[in-house]
């Protein structure tokens, strides 16, 4: 039965709310679009580096989860299936930026107001929160250099924290893989950014 | 000893002690075990850093106003997909 008001399809699964969208409810897609906002671009942003770049890719993202809204099935989780439709686009992305020039490992500087840093410990000192800050931002920087395979890995788990079942799932690959290749790539970052891991380890 | 990418056990125990969710047997063994192989030591001090490195950076969120522009494109793309649904109509009818 289609569900149209917004207060009832705040309360679905996002299971239910997609099978409203597949069941014509063009409300659904407002429901989507709020839920996942912030996880795809906190996701796609670690490929793009750039604001601009990030939405246009978000907004693409959720066209195609209207678009292909009647191949998706209820045996897998609806997050996992907008990742994997997320992850696709970014590498295409990605491939063809690498195609067309040297990738600026650099933030946008310009978008420095809109990033929210969040550091759980409030008692942090001041200088403590500027390493901080500033051994992530080296951290940015190399994730960009890994191969794709492990950022990959690394960002679904480490940055969208989601379970080995699912990013096995996403990337298509088996869970011990994965398992494996999370270890290898935070090996490789850590060598890549030595110097910050050193001086906070001593 | 080298860590095999196939020794499956391992990994999970060198993930799990990276993000903290050993438990205290379980750590007891995995330190006897790092104290025993650099190798492993070192990856699993490396994933611990690295992990909560990531687990505490920056969120980026949608910009102000993304819902609007993207329900904007939205509205684009239903138009285009009853364009299209039109189109489709009208080469059954001529049919």
């Amino acid at each position: 039965m289609a569900t149209s008001n917004s207060v009832q399809l705040r309360q679905l699964s996002d299971e239910d709310v997609m099978e409203q969208l597949q069941a014509g409810v063009v409300q659904a897609f407002d429901e989507i679009v709020r839920r996942y906002k912030d996880r795809l671009h906190n996701f796609l942003f670690r490929y793009t580096q750039n604001h601009q770049d990030c939405e246009d890719l978000v907004q693409e993202t959720f066209l195609r989860v209207y678009r292909s809204r009647h191949s998706y099935e209820r045996i897998a989780k609806l997050s996992t299936w907008m990742y994997t439709i997320a992850l696709n686009l970014a590498k295409t992305m990605y491939k063809k930026k690498q195609r067309m020039t040297t990738i600026s490992i650099h933030a946008d500087p310009a978008d420095s107001e809109s990033r929210e840093f969040e550091i759980e410990d409030s008692t942090i000192s001041q200088e403590e929160a500027l390493h901080q800050k500033m051994s992530v931002s080296e951290l940015e920087k190399a994730l960009l250099k890994l191969n794709e395979d492990f950022r990959e890995v690394i960002v679904l788990r480490d940055i969208q924290q989601l379970s080995y079942e699912e990013i096995a799932e996403i990337t298509d690959t088996a869970m011990g893989t994965v398992k494996s290749r999370i270890n290898r790539a935070r090996q490789q970052l850590q060598e890549m950014i030595g110097d910050f891991v050193y001086s906070e380890t001593n | 000893m080298d860590i095999s990418n196939n020794d499956n056990t391992l990994h999970e125990f060198i993930n799990d002690f990276a993000e903290s969710k050993l438990s205290k047997p379980e750590l007891q063994a995995f330190s006897e075990l790092m104290e025993q192989n650099p190798e492993v030591r070192k990856m699993s001090y490396a994933g611990m850093i690295i992990h909560n490195k990531f687990r505490t950076s920056d969120k980026i969120r949608a910009k102000k106003g993304f819902e609007q522009r993207m329900a904007a494109r939205f509205a684009e793309e239903m138009k285009r997909e009853a364009v299209e649904e039109n189109i489709e109509l009208n080469s059954v009818n001529a049919d």
